[in-house]
């Protein structure tokens, strides 16, 4: 449709000029904006304030957008059907349809209030104003968004458990996001990572022990029940124990949890003193000196624990660690430096091999631990170089490692063999005898019986008086008959500590015990009851409780709170 | 800062450095204090008769507190973050900080691009001379061809400075013109861009070779000055608009943040407490 749009400006009724504008469309549109097909200043002149849609049979219906109106002589209103010369009025301005001249299909006169013009300041009033952003909107949002995620659904996932897993399974944010770091790995089990309240039980409450005790109810305490600073100590599992760091760590490392109490000397129970497995403790200090630092003056001497035999039994006693005083009593005999005399033992790793000194690996093999070792015996240990046989003629018969008892009841049964074999077919008489010597080969004259247990008698006391038995054991002879005294070794000197030989021992020199020699002094011990546990002063020319002192340890790194043996936390 | 330094190391090397240690609570307080003391700013601004100080002096202390701001809240979290909302805190505020570092380049650079561009003319000088030459080219425009004050009153009608915040960030020019039907064009007339006043300028330049009225060619030529000096003052006015508008963009991302940090806060702390 070819519309003829006249723009006539008027002031009061004086026409001021004309303009002419074609537009081939239906609708036009018509408000403030730019981008209008007439574009209109004036009070109450939206910028898309409404269309304007010539009809075919001669009327013009105009139709207001948003909120704006149009006014008609009977008033303001949104919609209008106008006829032909009728006229609505658009702010200051008015409208109508008029004749359509040749060729055009209609015709829309205008007459544009020339005064309605505002200057150009105000005309741009709206484009001058800066479009900033709505900081207030903006500020509600992000203030509400924030609430919403990190307090309102956290609140909701905290009393509403049901509604949590619901959040859960759909990503939404739920009490996890108020967890400050990730937990120990000791603790990642679903039961936990997925449930705050297992250890966060009361809102504003730390964290209880009872919830600790649920699952480590088993774990054992630092000193028995009974101990008289028990009402005094009340820690909490969190004292020592924090969770949710990064780095994951689960242990404190500060010296202060324990120099807290341990600055001061404390009373020791021997309920309280560290056993040896299960043997019972005779007796310890009765006071556990001040420990501040892990220097000579500020820590208590070492407190080795000896096994020393009574007539109730085994008994561990707890006595400060006195170089070249404290003894044990194993009851065995081993020379220490006699073994690592090259010129007097030595050892070939096999055929072909030169023969060498023994190390100290040789016997002492570390167990998984990295703290202890395996049991020496004389059959894992000893036998390799020591052979318990007895009889030159028959060098592959080995007397049992037992009891004096069982051991008689083998020589007998031995000898008696011997003799009745020898009645049987008895051997050619020697040429001659050296007078009062040792007879190399036994002859029986009489009962074979007789004559065997008779060299069972002798061979015995030959090996609990010159060599065997007596070369090891401390032997004692009581109502005519040998015994050897029972025999033990400590297991663990140092029960109270923890000790990793790992990293101590060079890497790639495991043959050379020289790193052994340098804190255990073994080539200077001659007699079996030497403690060879190294003191204080040893541990201290490496370590320190900074840096600067060396390596660096803390109390933790050899004590430990939860001590074997100890009574369960629970029951605390 | 360097008091929260000696605070964040004299923690016991036997944990990871963190916010639960009575260090951490401490800076963590310093830095909840230093943020709601910072964010306070926004009301003693407003406050006209407060006597506590100038506001000069507080806005120099709001710049220098706020620097130190990161530092104690990166010390009381010592460097742990997660997918959490402490963290979350912990963004907003850099997102405060950052905006805050901008809004002081701001405040350093556009002052004096403003005044460059006014070029010893106020804004109400500007947007009189803009009228004075509105009515000079429309005076002009009644005395030439009617096509002519067709086009120059479009022109003059349909001049925009900046529909919206886009438009205004980069000065774009959304003017728009009525020209003659030509014939040519689908749907007839239609308004057309007039960027920088160039299709008006086109036009009169077609249109003085075509003129054969006395004295027209000299109308257009004087409209055509005109419309160059038109097109000066709207490129100062879009520019003005755009350094304005640059000028306090940073508060448009300083408040909302400062606003969000304030809640993240209160849920960093509840939390804590909560989950104690």
């Amino acid at each position: 449709m070819l519309i003829l749009v006249r723009k006539i400006r008027v002031r009061g009724e004086q026409v001021l000029d004309q303009r002419d504008v074609e537009l081939t469309r239906r609708t036009l549109y018509t408000g403030r904006g730019k981008a209008q097909h007439l574009q209109l200043f004036g009070d109450g002149i939206g910028a898309e304030h409404a269309w304007l849609r010539p009809k075919r049979d001669g009327r013009l219906k105009i139709g207001c957008l948003g909120s704006n109106h149009i006014r008609l002589d009977e008033g303001e209103v949104r919609r209008a059907t106008l006829t032909q010369d009728e006229w609505a009025w658009i702010g200051p301005h008015r409208v109508a349809r008029i004749a359509a001249p040749p060729g055009f299909d209609a015709a829309i006169e205008v007459r544009i209030d020339a005064d309605a013009v505002p200057p150009v300041q105000e005309r741009l009033r709206d484009e001058l104003r800066l479009r900033l952003p709505g900081t207030r909107r903006y500020s509600y949002l992000l203030a509400a968004v924030v609430a919403a995620v990190g307090i309102g659904l956290p609140l909701l996932a905290f009393y509403h458990e049901d509604v949590s897993e619901q959040m859960a399974r759909y990503g939404a944010p739920t009490d996890q996001i108020w967890s400050s770091g990730k937990l120990a790995n000791a603790h990642h089990l679903p039961s936990i990572t997925e449930d705050c309240n297992v250890c966060h039980v009361e809102p504003f409450e730390r964290v209880r022990n009872d919830a600790c005790l649920d699952c480590h109810n088993e774990t054992t305490a630092h000193f028995s029940p009974q101990h008289p600073v028990v009402e005094e100590f009340r820690g909490a599992c969190r004292d020592c124990h924090a969770e949710h760091n990064e780095p994951t760590t689960l242990v404190m490392r500060e010296n202060s949890l324990c120099t807290d109490c341990h600055a001061q000397e404390q009373e020791r129970r021997l309920a309280d003193a560290a056993q040896v497995g299960s043997t019972p403790v005779a007796d310890a200090p009765a006071t556990l000196p001040a420990a501040t630092a892990l220097t000579s003056e500020q820590h208590p001497r070492f407190l080795v624990s000896l096994l020393r035999r009574s007539e109730d039994g085994w008994r561990v006693h707890r006595e400060p660690l006195d170089d070249g005083v404290t003894e044990s009593a194993s009851n065995l005999k081993f020379p220490h430096d006699l073994h690592r005399d090259h010129e007097k033992v030595s050892l070939a790793d096999g055929p072909g091999h030169e023969d060498r000194a023994l190390i100290c690996a040789d016997c002492h093999t570390l167990e998984r631990d990295g703290e202890h070792f395996q049991a020496v015996s004389m059959e894992a240990t000893c036998s390799g170089c020591h052979s318990l046989a007895f009889d030159d003629a028959m060098p592959d018969r080995q007397l049992p490692h037992g009891e004096p008892e069982t051991l008689r009841t083998y020589l007998e049964e031995f000898y008696v063999r011997q003799a009745a074999l020898q009645k049987r077919d008895p051997p050619p008489a020697p040429a001659r005898r050296v007078p009062a010597s040792q007879p190399e080969n036994r002859r029986c004259e009489g009962d074979p019986l007789d004559c065997g247990l008779a060299w069972a008698d002798q061979e015995m006391d030959k090996l609990f008086t010159k060599a065997g038995c007596v070369s090891c054991h401390t032997v004692e002879q009581r109502d005519e008959e040998w015994h050897v005294r029972p025999v033990r070794l400590v297991s663990d000197w140092f029960p109270s500590a923890r000790f990793d030989h790992v990293p101590h021992l060079e890497p790639g020199n495991d043959e050379d015990d020289e790193v052994c020699l340098g804190c255990h002094k073994a080539e200077a011990s001659d007699e079996a009851h030497d403690v060879l546990m190294p003191g204080l002063e040893t541990c201290v020319e490496c370590h320190g409780n900074t840096r600067s002192a060396g390596v660096a340890l803390q109390c933790i790194d050899c004590h430990s709170f939860h001590r074997p043996g100890m009574t369960t936390m629970g029951a605390q | 800062m360097a008091t929260s330094v000696a605070v964040y190391l004299s923690q016991d090397p036997g944990l990871p450095r963190n916010g639960g240690s009575w260090q951490g609570y401490t800076l963590g307080g310093v830095g909840a204090a230093l943020i709601l003391w910072l964010a306070w700013l926004g009301i003693r601004k407003r406050n006209y008769r407060s006597h506590r100080g100038s506001l000069e002096g507080w806005a120099s202390a709001h710049v220098y507190l706020g620097l130190t701001l990161p530092v104690v809240a990166t010390l009381h979290c010592a460097f742990q973050f997660g997918a959490n909302v402490h963290t979350l805190a912990y963004v907003l505020l850099a997102g405060v900080v950052l905006s805050g570092f901008y809004g002081l380049y701001s405040y350093l650079r556009f002052p004096g691009l403003l005044v460059r561009n006014r070029g010893n003319q106020s804004p109400d000088q500007r947007f009189d001379e803009l009228d004075r030459i509105d009515r000079e080219a429309l005076e002009t425009a009644s005395r030439c061809d009617e096509d002519v004050h067709a086009v120059v009153n479009s022109a003059l009608e349909r001049t925009a400075l900046g529909r919206g915040f886009r438009d205004q960030l980069v000065a774009r020019d959304r003017s728009r013109v009525l020209l003659p039907d030509t014939g040519k064009r689908k749907g007839g007339a239609a308004p057309r861009r007039n960027d920088n006043q160039q299709a008006v300028i086109d036009y009169l330049v077609r249109k003085i070779p075509e003129t054969s009225k006395q004295g027209e060619a000299e109308r257009l030529r004087h409209l055509l000055y005109v419309f160059g000096r038109r097109a000066e003052i709207l490129q100062r006015i879009r520019r003005e608009l755009s350094l304005q508008l640059r000028l306090k963009l940073w508060l448009c991302f300083h408040i909302p943040l400062t606003v969000g940090l304030l809640v993240a806060l209160s849920a960093h702390v509840l939390s804590v407490f909560f989950y104690w």
